[in-house]
Formats: C-alpha cells, structure tokens, sequence
C-alpha cells in the first residue's frame, strides 16, 4: 500500500514539473502560491460567475492559480469578515458586490468599516437593474405608471429580495411622490412566482431576472435604471430619460483586498485586472452574463465605494425615519 | 401526436454516446452521494458546476439533472440499512424502512424503494413532457394564502403521524419551529435568537440538522450497542416483494407519485413536504395504522415514490418559468444561464432539442438507476458487514465533508455535533426526531407566508378561507388533528406505547 502511495506521488511530482511555468513567476515575485479569491455571494450565481471568470484569467496571468471560495451568509459580511481578518499579503481577496458597503448600516454591530477595513483593487462593471411591471398595470411607459399609480386607491405592491431592490424603490418614491408598499422576499427566486401571477405589480430588478419574463410578454420593462439604455433593452427608455434622477441600485463587481495589503501587490492586481477585461474571451464571457464592462481602478472605486456608503447612509436614515410613529 | 414527435428529438438527442455517458456519470455520482449521509446534491453540484462549463449545454445539464435524481434514489439506502438518511428527504424512509431491515426484510425494503422510485420518476417525467405549460398555471395560482394553509397542513400531519405520545410529537414540532425562527427574519432584517453569532444570521442549514439528529445521533446510538451485533446484520432477504407486499405497495406507489407529482411542481415546498405528506397519507389510508412505525412497506413505498415524483416535476417551474424551486434547481439555471440560456417560456419553445432532450434522458436515467440500483443492494448490504470500527469514522468523515463543503464554515461542524447530541438525548427520552425536522423545514415557510398573505390582503385574515384552494387545506388540516384526537388512534398509540422500544 505505502509503496503504491510513493509510486503515485512521484508520478505527481513528475507531472508538476511538465507544467510550462509562465513567464513572470521569478522567486521574490507576487504571487509565489495560490491566492484564495473569497466570494460572498453562493457558487452558480452570477456574481460568483463573473469572479470564476476574473479568477480564470488571473490566473493564466499571474502563473499562479486564484482559486474561488464561496463564502456566502449574513448577506455577505462573513466572506467580507474572513478576509478582513486575513493578512494583508495579497493571498486572500475578496469578491463582492456593490451592497457590501449597505451592510455595516444594516447589521449592528457593524461587521466591519467599508471605507477603512477594506482596500479596492478594481471593480470589473455591474450587473443592470430595471423597472418591471405586471402587464396588469395599463402603463407603457414611466408617465403613465406613475399616473395609474396615483390614480389608485391603495398603493401598488414591489417586490424587494436585497437591500438594492429596496434601495431603487425608496428613491423611486422620493422622487415622484408616488407611494408604493414593499412586499420582502428572500430571494428574487421567491418573489417571482408572486410578480408574475400579478399579485405584486412592480420590481425593481436585476435585468438577468425580468428579461426572459419580458421577451415572454409576462412582464413589461418600464426603464432601465443604468445611465445609458441597455443592447439588450433597447427600446428600453432610461429613468433619466423620462426625467427622474437618482435612482439606482449600487450593483458593481469588484474585487478587493484587506486593508494594509502593500500597494505593489494592489497595483499589479488591478493592472492585471484592466489588462484581463482587454481580452475577447472575458469580455464575451461577461457579455453573456448580462454584465455591464466598466473598469474602476483603484481610486476611482475608492470614489464610489465612498459615494455609496453616503447614499446607504441617507437611504436607511431616511427609512428610520418613515417607521417612527 | 405533436408529443411523440417532441419526445422523438428528444430521445435522438438524449441517445448521443456523450449525452448517454453525461447521463450514467451523473446517475451514478448522484447514487454515490445519496448513499453518503451528509454529502448532499446542492454540494456536489455546486463543486462540479465549473468543470461542465467545457460541455455543451444539454450534456451538461442531463449530467447535473442525473445527479439530482440519482440522489433521491441513494438516499433511501442507508435510510433503511443504517437509520441514517442519506438525504433530508430521506428521513421518512428512515421511520419504517429501517425497522423492516430489522424483522430481516431490509432487501424487499429497498427493492420496493427502487421500483417505487423508478415508476415515480417515469410517471413524472412523462408529466413534465405533456403538461408542463398547463401545469404551471397551477403553480402560479399557487400564492401565499394557499402556501400557509400547506405549510399549517404539514404541520398539523407532524403531529398526527405520532406512533407513541402525542403530546411529545407536538413537542417536537414546536422545538422545531422554534429552531426554524433562528436567523434574519425578511421582513425587518432583524436577527434572531443568532445570541450575536453572524453565522447564524441565515438560520441553522437543514442538511447541518439533519445530519446531526438523524446522522450523528444514530451513530451515537449505535456505539452504546456495537458490541451486540445489530439486527441489521441478518441476511438481507429476498428481494422481491411477495404478494401481500405488492398488495400494499402498488396503491401506496400510485397515491405517492400522485402527490409528489403535484407538490413537486410548487416552488419552494422542497423535497421533504412530498415524501412525508405521502407517508401521512399512508397513515390515513391504513387499514392498521398502528403498523406504521413499525415496518409497514407502505412506509418506504410511497414517500420513496413522492420524492423521486417531486424531483422530476421539479423541473417544471425551473425550465418553463425560470424559477427554481429548490437549491439545486437555481444551481442549474446559473449552469444555463452561463450557456447563454435564460431559463423560461421560451426554453421550450427557442430551444426544443435542450428541453425535450433532458425529458427523454430522465426517462433514460430512471431506467439506468434502476439496472444500476437492484444489483447494488446487494452490495450495499454486504457494506454492513463492514466492522463497526471502519464503517461509523467513515460515515463521520462524509457527513463532515459534505458539511463543510455546503459553505465551507467549520461552525457548521460544531453545530452539527451539538445536535447530534441533542438527538441522542431526545431519542433516549423516547421523542421522535421526523416532527422536529419537518417543524423546522415548515414553520419558517409558514411564517413567511402568513406575513406575505396578510400584507398582500392588507391585513383581511379571511383571505385564507375566501382562496377555494387554501380553505380545502386548511380542512383537510383540521380532519387530521381531529382523526388524531379520534379513540381509535388514541387506542393504538396507547398500544404501542406499553410495547417494548
């Protein structure tokens, strides 16, 4: 037995030496050993799609193998937890979404600080949200919902399963008056047997969710919520286009370290990372995701991670407020 | 007509010689899994996910699709040997297909599990193809009213199927539920009864209590006896059923896929609801039913059928709405998805060669399941005579790893054993485990959607008796507290109880 095992361990050993070793992988150079890619969102969704994806080609980059591991609890912050807590070599990094930064002002206490804890190296695009109705709702377009809207005797029931669902109906509403009643899901799996069979009227949604519904004529797409109109969508108009502003939903893919990871380590990451979203096959890959390419390097990321946290901070005030009697 | 020339290009192009091999791999591994308590199909598909992005999209998802429904067959194997469900959905077989392995019969218990399971499957696969559209009508008009009062029915079955005291059966499922209410609660995003522990915020996984009262308790249990040698060590029997058997299994297989076809077909009410609402309709059915709990074959043969029935019809509000109705249909929509297929309406009609294809290589994997499965009990019996001493640190090192691989936690570990004891200590005090898991698996659901009924009826209780449907529920629910209180039950349980363990 034992010596079978030595047989098959050399046998091993030899393979690994038959492995080309790219150019790049010198002693001295980061990264020297795996790098373990942690993801908090469960594996075979689209997040942990795009992060196998980043994964893969950093990896063909790098000359070491960036390996996925799926973290996901508490809406993300235990992945978040395990690598903040992880040391700050470059070996352990994070995955995650735009509704990470949502999280220390959801969860008491605060597991952990978004703008301090955490180093942004490059965030890779998001995922696309859009407004999606019932065909029950007589309204072709974002004037004509808000009309029905208002013209109801009870407020419309919408569907949230995140935070950012929540998020893009709350400023919704802040900004045409019009009242709506959240209906909460755990997940948009859950909440769409209920929007399809009408007894909730709206979401505010991912649009890898609603536009296989849309194409089928089960839902309609009022709007997208992204800056531009969608190829997927294109007849599709955005909420800025039909004159509302500042409703969205923080969806953005990036990648992050622990904070104190040597900026030379970050730097070659989110090099890597700008030079990988150059290449045909992860940008067709994304493609076909539904994700929407845009590369943040570091400080702009910094930026939005920034911007978002004041927005998470205004809409929880906000809805605070509307609870107290 | 239209149907046979659909299932026609389906079966030329399940029958490739890649689609084949992707469907007995699957079947196989599926079996695998099944059998070892612990290591579940969400995990198996989830570590294998990546490697079937290489494959074409209906080789992959017949692969995954085989590995799903081979589980619901291997599950019922350690069930019955072991008292060790292979899968939660598994834990009703446990209650009268271990003590049949007991009395000698445990051959006969996992034949009729096998055949039961393979008509099931066929029965549902042929449903799927001929009205999967029509079907899903059904499943949306399914709302939240309608989803409480079914969720307040299997609750009040938990009750009901008590063999010995009811009282420490409604016990069970309160203690159940209460374990149920641990974690974020959806409506406020407040936590819990989590005392502070962020990996408890999504509740206690149903795999990490499963395997702990029903895994790790038993091997508990089985320590205190090894030295004697176990019953389930006697020969395994003869294999086929005799005739009165088959007098009792045949109706038991029919009214099993009957129901576990249609509760199959509604999102979220998981594979557990099925095998364990046909066991309670067994019970109802009965003749005797003081005989269930003590290896009645009725026991293994309908909720083998409604499990096996509820994972094929599964597939229906996956492929034709895009919903998933379990965790391993949302596995296989990411799996589509990143194939460039948006599961929903249009699958069927844009994409008939993948639609069709992976019906006729269910019909084909059901039929290798049941080539691979007869000549495996055999086998699996012979496991048995494995020493104690090899067997349980093997079935322990399982269920740890499929543990762990479910969110790669080690907490999940500790909990685990925690319960383990716990089900020890509730087994020795003489109360049953299966109402403290179904109170678990339902009380949250019926929660959820007691809340969301009332909020989308702006608060009109009388929403649950105005639904035809939800007020049918809640008076069978009612008919089978009542049929529990009756004096002939009380007479049997009181029976039983005076019995020896």
């Amino acid at each position: 037995m034992f010596r079978r095992l030595t047989a098959l361990s050399m046998m091993l050993m030899m393979l690994t030496t038959l492995v080309p070793v790219p150019a790049g992988a010198q002693a001295g150079e980061y990264p020297q050993r795996p790098v373990t890619l942690i993801v908090t969102l469960p594996a075979g969704g689209p997040t942990d799609a795009a992060a196998r994806t980043l994964a893969t080609a950093l990896s063909q980059a790098l000359g070491q193998p960036f390996v996925v591991e799926n973290r996901p609890g508490a809406d993300g912050a235990i992945g978040a937890r395990a690598v903040v807590e992880a040391a700050p070599d470059g070996y352990t990094l994070l995955f995650s979404v735009g509704s990470l930064v949502a999280l220390p002002h959801l969860q008491s206490p605060p597991p952990f600080d978004a703008l301090r804890d955490l180093a942004p190296v490059a965030a890779i695009g998001s995922y696309p949200f859009a407004l999606f109705v019932h065909p029950s709702v007589p309204a072709a377009n974002v004037a004509e919902f808000i009309e029905y809207a208002r013209s109801r005797p009870e407020p419309l029931f919408y569907s949230a399963s995140t935070p950012g669902e929540a998020l893009a109906a709350t400023a919704f509403m802040q900004a045409t008056g019009v009242p709506l009643t959240r209906v909460p899901y755990k997940g948009s799996s859950q909440a769409l047997p209920d929007l399809l069979a009408g007894r909730v009227q709206l979401t505010f949604g991912p649009v890898a969710t609603g536009l296989p519904h849309v194409r089928e004529g089960l839902l309609n797409a009022l709007a997208v919520l992204t800056p531009k109109r969608l190829p997927a969508l294109p007849d599709t108009a955005t909420l800025e286009e039909a004159g509302i502003r500042g409703v969205t939903v923080p969806s953005w893919q990036a990648m992050l370290a622990p904070a104190g990871t040597p900026p030379a380590i970050l730097d070659q990451l989110a090099s890597a990372t700008a030079a990988a979203l150059e290449t045909a096959p992860v940008r067709e890959r994304l493609t076909k995701l539904l994700l929407q390419i845009e590369l943040l390097p570091p400080a702009a990321l910094a930026q939005r991670i920034e911007a978002d946290d004041a927005l998470w901070q205004r809409h929880f005030a906000a809805t605070a407020a509307a609870r107290q009697p | 007509m239209e149907l046979i020339g659909h299932l026609q290009l389906g079966f030329a192009a399940a029958a490739g010689a890649q689609n084949l091999l992707a469907c007995f791999t699957g079947a196989l591994l599926g079996t695998l899994i099944g059998v070892l308590p612990g290591l579940g199909p969400v995990a198996t598909i989830a570590l294998l996910l990546p490697l079937t992005y290489g494959l074409p999209p209906l080789t992959a998802l017949i692969m995954l699709a085989g590995i799903y429904y081979g589980a619901q067959y291997g599950g019922s194997t350690t069930s019955i040997l072991l008292n060790l469900p292979g899968e939660a959905s598994s834990v009703v077989t446990c209650r009268d297909g271990h003590p049949l392995a007991k009395q000698g019969r445990a051959g006969t218990a996992l034949a009729v599990a096998a055949l039961g399971s393979f008509f099931a499957g066929c029965v549902g696969t042929l449903f799927l193809a001929a009205c999967a559209p029509l079907l899903m009508r059904f499943a949306l008009d399914f709302g939240p009213a309608e989803y409480c009062s079914l969720m307040l029915f299997g609750l009040s079955g938990a009750v009901a199927i008590a063999s010995r005291s009811l009282l420490k059966s409604l016990a069970m499922v309160v203690l159940g539920l209460l374990l149920g209410l641990i974690g974020t609660d959806a409506n406020s995003g407040v936590a819990r009864y989590t005392f502070g522990l962020r990996e408890l915020d999504d509740g206690v996984g149903t795999t990490v209590l499963a395997v702990g009262v029903f895994g790790f308790a038993e091997l508990l249990h089985g320590l205190e006896h090894a030295c004697r040698r176990t019953p389930a060590m006697r020969p395994c029997g003869r294999l086929w059923p005799d005739r009165a058997d088959t007098r009792r299994a045949v109706p038991a297989v029919l009214r099993g896929t009957a129901l576990g076809t249609l509760l199959g077909l509604l999102p979220g009410a998981g594979a557990l609801l099925p095998a364990f609402a046909s066991y309670a309709l067994e019970k109802a059915c009965a003749r005797d039913p003081a005989r269930f709990g003590q290896g009645a074959i009725e026991g293994v043969a309908g909720p083998e059928s409604a499990n096996n029935a509820a994972a094929q019809t599964a597939f229906i509000p996956m492929l034709t709405l895009g919903i998933p109705s379990n965790a391993i249909m949302a596995l296989m929509i990411g799996a589509l998805t990143l194939h460039d297929i948006q599961p929903g309406p249009q699958v069927i009609v844009h994409d008939p060669v993948l639609f069709w294809g992976l019906v006729a290589s269910m019909w084909i994997g059901n039929a290798m399941l049941l080539v691979l499965n007869l000549p495996l009990i055999g086998l699996w019996v012979r496991l048995l005579a494995t020493p104690y001493r090899l067997l349980y640190p093997a079935i322990l090192l399982f269920c740890c790893l499929g543990l762990y691989a479910l969110a790669n936690r080690t907490g999940d570990l500790y909990l685990a054993a925690l319960f383990g004891l716990l089900g020890y200590l509730l087994q020795k005090s003489g109360c049953e485990t299966v109402p403290l898991l179904l109170g678990f698996v339902l009380g949250p659901l019926f929660e959820e959607h007691l809340r969301r009924a009332l909020l989308l009826a702006r608060g009109d209780a009388s929403v649950f008796l105005q639904r035809p449907l939800s007020l049918a529920l809640l008076l069978a629910a009612l008919a089978l507290i009542l049929g529990a209180l009756s004096p002939t039950a009380r007479r049997a349980r009181r029976q039983l109880a005076t019995e020896p363990v």
